[in-house]
């Protein structure tokens, strides 16, 4: 029964009544978007674990130095025999940054992260506004989206603590497979190109490419290419069919690394484009083909994959399309 | 214990990492923040998301300087406040440099023609819109649990039963809830409509 139609009582007081009449013209107030609201717990959770998981940290390495000074006499020793800290190897370095990213280390500063700068193991990286891609040492592309924190644990293992993230093994490149270890589950690549979005209640992967397993406590499950799994804090594991190209995949894609084009076949080019996209490539007919495979280009641009494919193709005699998951390649109209 | 009190130590526990505080935190202050700026924001849910996702942003950041002098949801209100104003200002800038399409006379007609009040007693339909909002302005300077449960009990109907399992206390508990919450609001709700002067005015508004 709604509260505005409940029959008044005779015991209710004078107070009790007016509140009900008052409320009988009030509405439920207003809840936010569902969508709205995932969104921005997500955001805000990184900007405070960023902002207090720091300070925790340096409360515990302050803890630590409290401990050592209490130990003085181990300490000089120590310090007398001119031992230093090992530097910490480096695991991956940055391939591309859109916006600001920013990166710490041992509890000192963010501070923003540029192409090329090195991360050591231990490495905490959080996205904020901005997105970065990294290029790991063991092989192998690692995308991460706005809103994330990641924390590089190994030169084969990384932590996603909040937000999105997208891993290209690039085949062969992969020395070892990554292995990404969230609060849900772990996930173990096998050769693929995947996305993993860990939100406040569950784990989502979605598989373009190869294989992903995913292991939590003693259950275990495995994605294929086209497969989505959802796995809930509950334990609930749900699969779902999905799509490996268009809109869910377009923030990875503006993060792919650079392809050199000058020198290279047209054909290769195409297919680059295809492995960022999730695409596959289909010719027109067999003029169309033997075209791509004799075009060599030459010059240098740096976009996007299918801005790319645009302006290079623009130059040639071919045109593309995109019909579902194809990139048809077609001869221009005379 | 009171309420500053609970929100300075919500706020030290978030200053110490505490994933619960977090959880607390963003489900018990985002639903009413967002409510604050979307109806401050002409009821536009884009521009909504980005003020609220900014403001919590920056409150979260600024952790370390909230004092208690003032109640923490008062505190994010300020923020947000100070967001929505740049936002304004940002606007109306911007609009200095626009020809609103709306402006054109023959569309400015048909504009007017849309937005025209739906009643046939325009001042009544006002007064009930704004007792409303009042109510629900008032649900929300209240404590989460204060607003929910009189939302409950009053908008949904529910039982003390219904309300107890939820909040996950007993009979005893939830009554005694339920009343502080009925004082709190007919405080708030008080101060809110203190001031307000209506034309035959009748006893709209007034809950005790």
């Amino acid at each position: 029964m709604n509260g505005k139609d409940r029959p008044h009582t005779d015991t209710e007081s004078d107070s009790e009544r007016s509140l009900r009449a008052l409320f009988a013209r009030a509405e439920p107030r207003l809840a936010p978007p569902p969508a709205h609201a995932e969104e921005i717990r997500r955001a805000v959770y990184a900007e405070w674990d960023a902002v207090t998981g720091r300070r925790a940290l340096m409360r515990r390495v302050g803890g630590a130095v409290a401990a050592a000074a209490a130990l003085g006499a181990v300490a000089l020793l120590v310090m007398n025999t001119g031992t230093a800290p090992t530097p910490a190897a480096v695991v991956a370095r940055v391939e591309r940054v859109q916006g600001t990213a920013l990166g710490s280390r041992d509890g000192a500063a963010f501070e923003a992260l540029r192409v090329d700068a090195p991360l050591a193991q231990g490495s905490i990286i959080s996205t904020a506004d901005g997105q970065v891609a990294l290029r790991l040492a063991s092989g192998g592309s690692l995308r991460l989206a706005a809103q994330t924190q990641l924390r590089l644990t190994g030169s084969t293992e990384a932590e996603l603590v909040a937000g999105a993230l997208y891993f290209d093994s690039e085949n062969a490149a992969a020395n070892g497979a990554l292995a990404v270890v969230t609060a849900v589950g772990t996930l173990r690549d096998i050769g693929t190109q995947f996305m993993a979005e860990l939100r406040s209640n569950r784990l989502e992967v979605g598989v373009r490419d190869g294989r992903v397993a995913i292991a939590r406590d003693d259950v275990r499950a495995d994605a294929v290419a086209g497969e989505k799994l959802t796995v809930e804090r509950s334990g609930l594991i749900r699969r779902d069919a999905i799509d490996v190209y268009g809109e869910e995949w377009a923030w990875a894609e503006r993060l792919a690394p650079p392809f050199e084009i000058d020198g290279r076949y047209l054909v290769d080019f195409l297919d680059w484009v295809a492995d960022q996209t999730g695409r596959s490539v289909a010719f027109a007919d067999a003029d169309v083909e033997r075209t791509a495979r004799q075009t060599r280009l030459t010059g240098s641009i740096d976009l996007e994959p299918l801005p790319k494919l645009a302006a290079v193709l623009a130059l040639t005699d071919l045109d593309y399309s995109l019909e579902g998951d194809r990139i048809l390649i077609t001869s221009k109209p005379l | 214990m009171t309420d500053d009190l609970q929100d300075r130590r919500l706020v030290k526990r978030l200053l110490a990492h505490d994933h619960e505080a977090f959880r607390q935190f963003f489900d018990g202050y985002f639903p009413r923040l967002y409510r604050f700026a979307r109806t401050r924001l002409g009821d536009d849910p884009e521009t909504t998301k980005e003020i609220v996702h900014v403001s919590l942003s920056k409150a979260v950041r600024k952790l370390g300087t909230y004092r208690g002098e003032a109640a923490l949801f008062t505190w994010l209100c300020t923020i947000c406040r100070n967001e929505i104003n740049d936002h304004v200002e940002r606007v109306v800038r911007e609009r200095k440099h626009v020809v609103l399409t709306e402006d054109l006379p023959d569309v400015r007609a048909a504009v007017d023609a849309l937005t025209a009040p739906a009643s046939d007693e325009p001042e009544a339909n006002f007064r009930r819109l704004e007792t409303t909002r009042l109510i629900q302005v008032a649900l929300d300077q209240l404590p989460t649990h204060y607003g929910n449960v009189l939302e409950w009990k009053y908008i949904y109907g529910f039982s003390v039963e219904e309300i107890a399992a939820k909040l996950g206390v007993g009979l005893d508990a939830a009554q005694s809830v339920l009343a502080r919450a009925k004082r709190a609001f007919h405080d708030v709700y008080g101060a809110l409509t203190r001031d307000i002067v209506t034309p035959n005015a009748d006893t709209d508004g007034d809950p005790a």
